[in-house]
């Protein structure tokens, strides 16, 4: 990034002199580290941000897979009711001990945990799509059928 | 809409055949949704918007709604029909009428984060009415509302039970005298109400108001 001088400085330079640094202004200065700083935490955001969307996309992922192994078909995860479904498949893996409901609670626990999350819809684009599926197509509710589709996608 | 929904009633209590009754219902809901329908018809119009899309996704709209209450069997609940031709009336209008209002792809993302999280909610309170989730704090957001679980657990129609004692919890609001009173107690009966029908979660104003 190109640093902002003082307009004294620059005539020094001009006149073949080095200036003192001490005569920067030290607002300027102050401000190029406000907006250096601005940039970083802008970028920490946008990179903790697509840390979330991939951890969401991989959750997506494994519960999509989880469908197409359980149901034969990897299109049967474009209804709601077998995500929550999956899900609760996976629970029970990963969680022998637990009671049937216990299982179904917690399974729908986390299920609207992750559907809460702000970057869900994004992570799930993204885990819909490396599968070869669209998840604006995505069935919710059965009187939303013939509806049209959630215009969800970024249009070039 | 309210004169419709006093129609409705009448009906419900009209000495009717289940099938003319049904008919008469699905005819009225068509007709209060074409009410809005023209409504927003007019409103198209006077801004200078419409065309035959936005109609033909309006019409779709309502018959959206016409199928929503059927599979939702609507018929036989009188007590929150208008609420509920509203709340999904607005929803429907909404998603249909982009053309109206246009949004744009993150308001979409967040209608359809929306829609989902809805549905986890449902499935919470299926769970807690099938007895396998937050036992504890449901039995004391019934007695909030002045309903037993013992009681409760004898009756069939569970989520009408609730309802109708919430629609009674909140007349008896309606009688106290102090304002501040009576706004903390609405307050809290609603999230009562929230916690119970809506899939919210537990508030300590549960514990509060019983």
């Amino acid at each position: 990034m190109a640093k902002s001088i003082s307009s004294s400085s620059q005539i020094l330079i001009n006149e073949g002199l080095q200036p003192n640094i001490n005569h920067v202004n030290k607002e300027a200065k102050v401000d190029i580290l406000d907006e250096e700083q601005g940039l970083k935490s802008g970028l920490t955001n946008s990179n903790q941000r697509q840390e979330k969307v991939e951890e969401v996309a991989k959750k997506v992922a494994n519960l999509i897979d989880i469908i197409a192994n359980d149901f034969g078909s990897k299109e049967e995860a474009l209804k709601v009711d077998n995500i929550f479904a999956a899900n609760q498949a996976k629970v029970k893996r990963e969680n022998s001990q637990l009671s049937k409901d216990e299982l179904k609670v917690k399974a729908t626990d986390e299920v609207y945990d992750l559907f809460i999350q702000e970057e869900f819809v994004d992570g799930a684009i993204s885990a819909y799509d490396k599968k070869g599926l669209d998840f604006a197509d995505v069935e919710i509710r059965s009187e939303f059928d013939g509806l049209r589709k959630y215009d969800i996608h970024q249009k070039d | 809409m309210g004169a419709d929904v006093k129609l409705y009633y009448d009906i419900c209590n009209g000495k009717l055949s289940k099938s003319e009754k049904e008919k008469q219902k699905i005819a009225l809901v068509q007709d209060a949704y074409n009410n809005e329908f023209d409504k927003i018809r007019v409103e198209a119009e006077y801004a200078g918007i419409q065309s035959p899309e936005n109609l033909a996704l309006i019409a779709q709209a309502m018959n959206s709604l016409i199928n929503f209450i059927k599979v939702n069997q609507y018929l036989d609940i009188s007590d929150n029909l208008k609420e509920k031709i509203n709340s999904y009336a607005d929803k429907v209008v909404i998603r249909e009428g982009e053309r109206v209002k246009p949004r744009d792809v993150e308001e979409e993302k967040d209608y359809l984060r929306g829609d989902l999280i809805e549905v986890a909610k449902d499935k919470k309170v299926e769970e807690r009415f099938d007895g396998i989730r937050d036992q504890d704090i449901f039995e004391v957001a019934l007695y909030a509302l002045g309903v037993e679980k013992s009681e409760y657990d004898k009756r069939e129609d569970k989520l009408d039970f609730i309802k109708v004692n919430y629609k009674k919890s909140l007349k008896q609001i309606q009688q106290i005298k102090d304002l501040d009173r009576r706004e903390e107690a609405k307050q809290a009966i609603t999230t009562v109400k929230s916690f119970l029908l809506d899939g919210s979660e537990f508030s300590p104003e549960i514990i509060k108001i019983a």
